[in-house]
């Protein structure tokens, strides 16, 4: 997994990206707030960042203000990292946007679980948003079958949106996900179908008389 | 353990660096590289009485020297990087030398890690 890593100060930075190409991620280095944002501000920036409080120039939460304010684009998960432990500036941190906040210098362990509680968040939200699109896919369909349908008073067929006149079967079976199979109700089997076999015996007997005649 | 406490505490360090000595190694190269940068800095804002400037620049080696758990610098630089948040600057250049003094023990010892490099 990609992920951003911001730090001015360049043995914290090594630091950081030794430990987590260690872990196996595929870190991007920034030198800088300014240079962070280039990365942060670009379409196909990293889902995961792990910055700074503290740069000259653009701080972290600065940043993580930049990223909320952007809206959209691709989730991403925010670690602010600090050398503070003062609550007030925990809130502050998690006020601009960051998701979660690790005090430098950093316990591997604990940096490391940290990660991982954003990779969740991450996986969880993906889930989420392709099972809104699949909602909104099936809503689309459902759409279809709404509105006014002009149906033959005589023949049954209905009138499609480019006025094409069509069995209702047909119709429907272009529109949903639903096969039609012919068959015949006990109702019109006595009104249609009895008589035309009645027919066919009477047919046939007469036809035997015929040639015994 | 002693009462001394060491400049910089290279078992916790490797510990943290899941035990990469080459790291270790290029970490102390880049500090050695970069830190009269950052005590000309601080310097620079003790002496003309910025207290703001002192803060970020005595936090700024604070952050650095912790990579190496170098304990006695970095309670040197957060004497100093108090002081400049209470705006205070008045006992600045005696925590300046504390900090020089603590400093050139963590040089030091990453000389000889950087040199075994």
């Amino acid at each position: 997994m990609r992920i951003l890593i911001a730090d001015d100060d360049r043995v914290s930075l090594r630091v950081l990206q030794g430990v987590l190409q260690d872990w196996g991620y595929d870190v991007v280095a920034a030198r800088d707030g300014t240079e962070a944002w280039g990365v942060l501000s670009a379409p196909d920036r990293p889902s995961l960042a792990v910055l700074d409080w503290m740069m000259p120039g653009m701080d972290g939460p600065e940043l993580c203000r930049r990223v909320r304010a952007l809206g959209g684009g691709s989730p991403i998960y925010v670690i602010l990292l600090t050398a503070r432990g003062d609550p007030g500036d925990i809130v502050a941190g998690l006020g601009s946007g960051a998701d979660d906040y690790v005090v430098k210098p950093f316990d591997g362990a604990e940096l490391r679980a940290r990660l991982s509680v954003g990779e969740r968040v991450l996986k969880l939200q993906g889930d989420l948003a392709d099972r809104v699109r699949d909602l909104e896919e099936a809503l689309a369909n459902v759409k279809r079958l709404q509105g006014l349908l002009p149906i033959c008073a005589y023949c049954k067929k209905v009138r499609d949106d480019r006025n094409y006149w069509q069995q209702v079967e047909q119709y429907l079976s272009e529109r949903l996900d639903a096969r039609f199979s012919h068959s015949v109700c006990p109702t019109c089997y006595e009104r249609h179908v009895r008589p035309e076999i009645e027919k066919l015996r009477s047919r046939r007997r007469a036809g035997e008389k015929g040639r015994g005649a | 353990m002693s009462g001394s406490v060491l400049p910089v505490d290279l078992a916790a360090v490797l510990g943290r660096l899941n035990g990469d000595r080459e790291l270790l190694a290029e970490l102390a190269v880049l500090y050695l590289e970069d830190e009269p940068s950052l005590i000309a800095e601080l310097e620079a804002a003790v002496g003309r009485g910025d207290a703001e400037a002192t803060r970020r620049a005595a936090h700024a080696i604070k952050g650095s020297v912790a990579n190496f758990a170098a304990a006695p610098a970095q309670a040197a630089a957060l004497a100093l990087e108090n002081a400049g948040r209470g705006g205070e600057l008045s006992s600045a250049p005696a925590l300046l030398d504390t900090l020089r003094t603590e400093l050139a023990a963590v040089r030091q010892a990453l000389s000889n890690l950087a040199a075994g490099r």
